[in-house]
């Protein structure tokens, strides 16, 4: 099938719309008001790295947790009927078309000192705060873009061959050995993407840990957009680092990925 | 079709659970008889009211449409360029899928504001506006990764011989491309498209850059955070929640009814999804027409900050209409949410009336922003009473027509407050740890810090800064947290002792929950104004004028006054107001009070910029 000229129209769109963007994000890092080149904003930048640890280790959380809980899930969904699939693709969307905003300030009723959760683990004798901590700010995340991860990990895993599978368990494959020698290896680009569809949103997102998280919880996205609206230079630069940092782990991901690709 | 075994029926229910649980009391708070988040019974209002706003109405059919049109341009330019990738070998794949990934990665901030400045350059090579096409433009090149990502991993599970063996089968290449290609790819191509479409929806910082004059439902609703996101919005998104589910419920049956006709037992599950798809923009399609009518000649670009102008609803004018039906002028009404943001937007876009705050107001005369007014077209300034005229941001009056006003107080829950309030001390209150509220805006905080010690808000130094972050840092373990609008909830429903904020606010605050008082610092506090002015790109000035001088028609302004709940300094709409709210020190506080206040001024950009640096180091380590 040849179809590498079909790349010609992205590629230029990419052009006028990610690189040259790209390019005016650099030059406002590197120069200052008036069009001289400096390093002091990205200097500036870096007085805000912890905020940035902290982010990417929200992130990291939340990945982590979105892919334990969304891998079983998707199994499940995979190995219903294709009407049940397209049943649970779509129920999963739909609470996501409700506004972000609404959606996040729900759960701060929902987990307020004597709100419903709160009582009810009170019932039980269970006093731990709920709100302001790590912990509300990765709740968040993960409710927000949990659907990113369940989504490319049916898509994959609802095209795995079931005679795969069947002809495994002729083999003498017990449950646990489909999954780890049958189905893992087949749904690693579903893992990846949403890997990279969960990690990256919820490092740089803003206002989930401004509504659920305390004064210790302020993540890199909060800081850009408390500082864009005076400062754009040193907004940019932290945006810079911010996409680096990201960029980074991206192509050690699918690296990641071609060489298992490349195992099947 | 399998049984799922009970463990497995519990573990997709717990997911489900958790899915849906912010939904419901989403959907629940859509039939609460209040705007705040304390149940005070089951009305019908919102829904009514909800079809009586324009400004919704409209912004929700900017949003369908740009989302349907994003969707399928994304789909299309996205499906192809996974396919002129699949053939691409080794580096070339990777720089392409990197670059390709760019905006994914990107701040949502820095795509929108490195948009922003690039339809601006463009804009004056090819002379166009912000609007619809760069915010679609810009929605796209969100949207197309997402599909990139989405199609991919099919297109790499799909076995390369099928095109192959459709072709020695007899089909043509084009035949054999749609018809065992594409129907392979289905259902990624499906999902990428409604994840697009599920994007832009919900995509509100790089439309707010990139829209221009249009307003979308997330500006709309983000524009509302100063004050409180209205229960209209729920009752919006309870409609569409119904119209969802109904939509899948419908293609789900006649999906069955299809499969027990056909007998066969793989429909696919990317067609269903297609037709659910469909079903949905026709469906959505109607509710667009229905937003869209108008047939004024002339109009009028007012731009002004969220919730912040009588809109009809409980016994109030709908001004904006008032205007419309009196003039035969169409008001172009777009939101903001902090004057900063109207001040980067007013660069590029040109409005006819705004209503920044005072130290903006200083800003733009001082930056040669601003239209000096004519007065003989604004007869009824004269309703304006001589306290509010000639402030310190525009001395001799040339430029502005106060709107509102009010002070910065506390508001304290007397059940959890332990000790007496007096005055910003009380923020301070060791016996309080952990349950008191301080701003997350750099100007109010320090600000308050700032009369703590002895020092004149008005205008620091850094040095004055330097002073004020430190007693911030003193009290940043006694602060639950630093908020803005989510004040409201916080103290409404007993869950934070004391926070400043604006007087009008913690007016309704208190009216939610019994608990609540107020109290004026006796060290004094701040007082601002937000005025009515016309900027120098204004391309209809007159139309402006009439518009102000009818802002201030004392009905009008007796409405505004009682919707957003600030004082007026209007004396004729005073005269006609509430005499409960009239007489309340806490929204019109007496004269010897403000003599005790000060006002900000137009803080230099450098001192503006190290305020919002040290702040964020202050209420951060």
């Amino acid at each position: 099938m040849k179809t590498k000229k079909l790349i010609i129209p992205y590629l230029l769109w990419m052009f006028v719309f990610t690189l040259v963007p790209l390019i005016l994000i650099i030059s406002n890092t590197c120069r200052d008001d008036d069009g001289k080149f400096t390093l002091m904003f990205l200097e500036k930048a870096l007085n805000y790295k912890d905020e940035f640890l902290y982010s990417l280790w929200v992130a990291f959380l939340s990945t982590a947790i979105c892919l334990v809980i969304a891998y079983p899930l998707s199994y499940v969904i995979s190995q219903s009927s294709e009407r049940a699939q397209s049943t649970y693709t779509m129920l999963i969307m739909v609470p996501m078309w409700m506004n972000f905003l609404l959606r996040i300030r729900a759960w701060v009723l929902l987990l307020q000192t004597n709100g419903p959760l709160d009582s009810l683990l009170n019932l039980f004798g269970i006093d731990i705060p709920l709100m302001y901590n790590t912990g509300a700010v990765v709740l968040g995340m993960v409710y927000e873009f949990l659907p990113f991860m369940i989504l490319p990990l049916c898509t994959v895993m609802s095209k795995i061959d079931k005679s795969l599978i069947e002809a495994a368990q002729d083999l003498g494959c017990n449950k646990l050995h489909v999954i780890s020698k049958v189905v893992f290896p087949l749904s690693i680009p579903g893992i990846i993407s949403g890997i990279t569809m969960v990690f990256v949103p919820s490092a740089s997102t803003f206002l989930v840990s401004q509504y659920l998280g305390g004064p210790n919880n302020r993540m890199i996205g909060d800081v850009i957009e408390m500082l864009y609206k005076s400062d754009k230079h040193t907004a940019s630069a932290i945006a810079l680092l911010l996409m680096i940092v990201i960029l980074v782990f991206m192509v050690i991901m699918n690296r990641f990925g071609d060489e298992e690709a490349v195992g099947i | 079709m399998k049984k799922l075994s009970l463990g497995r029926k519990f573990y997709v229910g717990l997911v489900f659970i958790f899915l849906y649980a912010p939904i419901a009391v989403l959907i629940a708070y859509s039939f609460n008889d209040s705007k705040s988040s304390v149940w005070n019974g089951f009305t019908f209002d919102w829904y009514i009211k909800l079809f009586q706003d324009q400004a919704i109405m409209t912004a929700l059919g900017n949003t369908l449409i740009v989302a349907l049109l994003a969707a399928v341009f994304s789909t299309i330019l996205g499906t192809v360029a996974s396919l002129g990738m699949y053939n691409l070998k080794g580096a070339k794949r990777k720089i392409i899928q990197t670059v390709s990934n760019i905006p994914i990665i990107n701040p949502e901030i820095v795509t929108g504001m490195s948009l922003m400045l690039l339809f601006v350059f463009l804009g004056q090579i090819l002379n166009f506006e912000n609007g619809f096409v760069t915010l679609l433009l810009s929605h796209i090149g969100f949207c197309t990764p997402y599909v990139i990502l989405s199609v991919t991993p099919k297109l790499r599970q799909m076995d390369n011989h099928l095109f192959e063996a459709a072709q020695d089968l007899g089909c043509t290449q084009l035949q054999a491309f749609f018809r065992v290609v594409i129907h392979e790819l289905l259902p990624g191509i499906v999902s990428g498209f409604l994840i697009s479409f599920t994007y832009s929806l919900d995509d509100f910082i790089i439309s707010f850059f990139t829209s221009g004059k249009m307003q979308t439902l997330p500006i709309e609703i983000y524009t509302m955070l100063k004050k409180r996101v209205s229960p209209k919005i729920n009752a919006l998104s309870t409609i569409l929640f119904v119209i969802i589910f109904a939509v899948l419920i419908i293609t789900n049956i006649s999906g069955a009814k299809q499969e027990k006709n056909k007998e066969s037992n793989n429909p696919g599950k990317g067609k269903r999804m297609l037709c659910f798809a469909l079903a949905l923009i026709i469906l959505l399609g109607g509710l667009v027409g229905y937003t869209r009518c108008s047939n004024h000649t002339a109009v009028i670009n007012v731009f002004n900050w969220g919730e912040n102008i009588a809109n009809g609803e409980d016994g109030t004018l709908d001004v904006i209409a008032e205007f419309e039906k009196k003039y035969n002028v169409k008001v172009n009404y777009n939101e903001y949410e902090s004057n900063e943001e109207m001040y980067a937007k007013l660069q590029n876009e040109s409005y006819d009336v705004i209503i920044p705050s005072d130290y903006m107001i200083g800003k733009l005369i001082a930056e040669d922003m601003l239209l000096p007014l004519d007065f003989d077209n604004i007869p009824n300034y004269k309703n304006i009473a001589d306290e509010y005229k000639n402030l310190p941001y525009d001395p001799n009056n040339e430029y502005s027509v106060p709107y509102t006003w009010g002070v910065v107080a506390l508001c304290y829950n007397e059940n959890m407050f332990e000790g007496e309030v007096n005055g910003f001390d009380a923020l301070w209150n060791e016996a309080n740890k952990g349950e008191i509220l301080m701003f997350n805006n750099s100007r109010d905080a320090l600000a308050i810090a700032m009369q703590k010690l002895g020092i004149d808000p008005s205008n620091p130094t850094k040095e004055d800064i330097d002073k004020a972050c430190e007693l911030l840092k003193e009290q940043k373990p006694l602060v639950q947290n630093y908020v803005m609008d989510q004040v409201y909830d916080l103290m409404e429903c007993d869950q934070s002792a004391i926070a400043p904020y604006y007087a009008g606010d913690i007016y309704y605050m208190m009216e939610n929950n019994e608990a609540l008082n107020y109290c004026l610092p006796e060290e004094g506090t701040n007082f601002f104004v937000d005025a009515m002015c016309i900027p120098k790109n204004s391309e209809n000035p007159e139309l402006a004028e009439l518009f102000i001088n009818f802002m201030l028609e004392p009905e009008v302004g007796v409405s505004n006054s009682e919707y957003i709940g600030y004082a007026s300094p209007n004396s004729a709409a005073v005269a006609l107001l509430d005499e409960e709210i009239r007489n309340n020190t806490l929204i019109y506080p007496p004269k010897e009070y403000l003599d005790k206040c000060y006002m900000y001024s137009n803080t230099p950009a450098d001192i503006y910029n190290y305020m919002q640096e040290k702040f964020i180091e202050a209420s951060t380590s």
